[in-house]
């Protein structure tokens, strides 16, 4: 999974922009983000397509600290480690 | 000052007609009655690319309704069309463009499997954070969590925004859903999203609603009673819900609501009902925070109260919201304003709300990713 940070201030986003706004920078470098911690997980039922019928969202947050969201393939408790990677459809999570 | 002098609804929930058939059905009343008054055409509709293969509907629409010769535009701003089309109309109406809008917010939604449905609303998220497998309903339940953890409401308070809405929306000819449900029934409901429940949730429904906007120089010669658009404002967040500061409020909720309030020259206090962007139980409660009609992380106690119910302090969806009412997206935001007339003018029927005054809408994009409020007077 990629994250996006600012080359002026360092500030990382998920959603990759054309420009920073905290600074203005117009100059990211692609972070490969392949670890974090659980700040909340959702069972969730009625999934969208492409996904599986049933699993996990993960809100997680990164040692830097930046945040986002991936799919469990197990059950995922607040304060759990990730490992994070993708597969056809996204961004998977597991228990480290 | 702008008005509305005329609202009309084509039933909300599951319907076999295509979208012309249901759109016609809300509009014609008003066409047929303001044809010559007519001069523009806002079409609130947000998915007919998506769901009925469809684009540039409104011109498409206009000739459906024989009115070929008139200027339209199609507005799509997501779940928080309606709001957007109104505060088009308004803006139309007010710079001189045009004298009398008709407003024809619509959505044709059904027929698709619930995955697929879910997943082309999904497509609002950013592509990001879509790919971790979110959905507008996973990102309520979030919000249920986050509110649990820092508020500690009863889970039982949560639920019934869900009952209290199904009671409205029983009285509500035009409501996707006719009958009421029970605490006990909500809260034994299937699970959609841990731990919000089927009955927390808006359906996908089909649905039209159109509204005639009119000049102050033609509302009192079009109609005897009619609504003043008081004060609009609109507010805007990051689309990126993992980026958000706090997942138990709403900037964009809390900047529209000011600007609404400031621009109409009211406060919260001074509205006797609203309409608010209940996609799901727990938005209610925490959009009834961030517009300012409760303090923070009491919401959910006033709703406890009863203050929120037809007969209490400040009645919240009286329509039956989108949780029973139906969600049909580009006419959600108009059928607020919609319910919001018939309650003003007195013609809301067995849920109608004594001696109300001033009204309130929150039409919502997304998950707050933008909001429009609206703030409505008795002329």
């Amino acid at each position: 999974m990629i994250f996006y940070r600012c080359a002026s201030c360092s500030r990382e986003y998920v959603f990759r922009r054309s420009k920073c706004p905290k600074c203005g920078s117009k100059d990211f470098s692609a972070v490969e983000i392949t670890s974090a911690t659980a700040l909340d997980s959702v069972h969730l039922i009625a999934t969208p397509e492409p996904f599986p019928d049933e699993y996990d969202v993960v809100l997680f947050q990164t040692e830097s600290g930046s945040r986002g969201f991936c799919r469990a393939t197990s059950q995922i408790k607040r304060g759990d480690k990730l490992k994070i990677r993708t597969d056809e459809v996204g961004i998977l999570c597991e228990h480290e | 000052m702008v008005s509305i002098v005329a609202a009309n609804f084509a039933k909300f929930g599951k319907r076999e007609e295509d979208i012309f058939s249901i759109s016609s059905e809300s509009a014609m009343p008003i066409v047929d009655k303001f044809r010559d008054a007519i001069d523009f055409v806002v079409v609130s509709n947000s998915y007919s690319g998506e769901f009925n293969g469809i684009s540039g509907l409104n011109s498409l629409l206009t000739t459906h309704l024989a009115m070929d010769d008139l200027p339209s535009m199609r507005v799509d701003n997501a779940s928080g069309s309606g709001g957007s089309a109104i505060l088009a109309a308004k803006s139309l109406v007010a710079s001189g463009e045009a004298r009398n809008v008709l407003v024809i917010g619509t959505e044709k939604m059904t027929g698709y499997p619930t995955k697929k449905s879910t997943g082309i609303i999904a497509s609002l998220l950013p592509p990001e954070e879509r790919s971790g497998g979110l959905s507008l309903p996973s990102l309520a339940a979030f919000m249920a969590r986050a509110y649990m953890r820092e508020f500690s409401p009863t889970r039982e308070s949560i639920a019934m925004v869900a009952v209290k809405n199904h009671h409205n929306g029983a009285m509500n000819p035009y409501a996707h859903f006719q009958s009421e449900v029970s605490l006990e029934k909500v809260l034994a409901s299937k699970v959609i999203a841990d731990p919000l429940r089927i009955f927390e949730y808006c359906p996908v429904s089909d649905g039209a609603v159109s509204l005639l906007v009119s000049s102050d120089a033609d509302s009192s010669s079009l109609a005897n009673r009619t609504v003043k658009i008081a004060g609009t404002g609109a507010g805007s967040g990051v689309s990126s819900i993992a980026s958000r500061e706090s997942l138990v409020t709403i900037e964009s909720v809390k900047e529209s609501s000011a600007k609404a309030f400031r621009s109409s020259g009211t406060k919260p206090d001074d509205v006797d009902i609203a309409e608010l962007h209940d996609m799901a139980s727990i938005l209610e409660i925490v959009e009834s925070e961030d517009v300012g009609f409760f303090k923070k992380g009491e919401g959910w106690k006033a709703l406890e109260n009863g203050e929120t119910a037809i007969g209490g302090r400040l009645p919240i969806n009286t329509s039956g919201g989108l949780n029973s009412k139906g969600h049909p997206i580009g006419a959600s935001g108009v059928a607020q304003a919609a319910e919001i007339y018939l309650q003003l003018t007195g013609q809301a029927g067995k849920r109608q709300v004594k001696n109300a005054s001033t009204g309130f809408s929150l039409s919502m994009a997304g998950f707050g990713n933008n909001s429009i409020s609206i703030v409505y007077g008795v002329n």
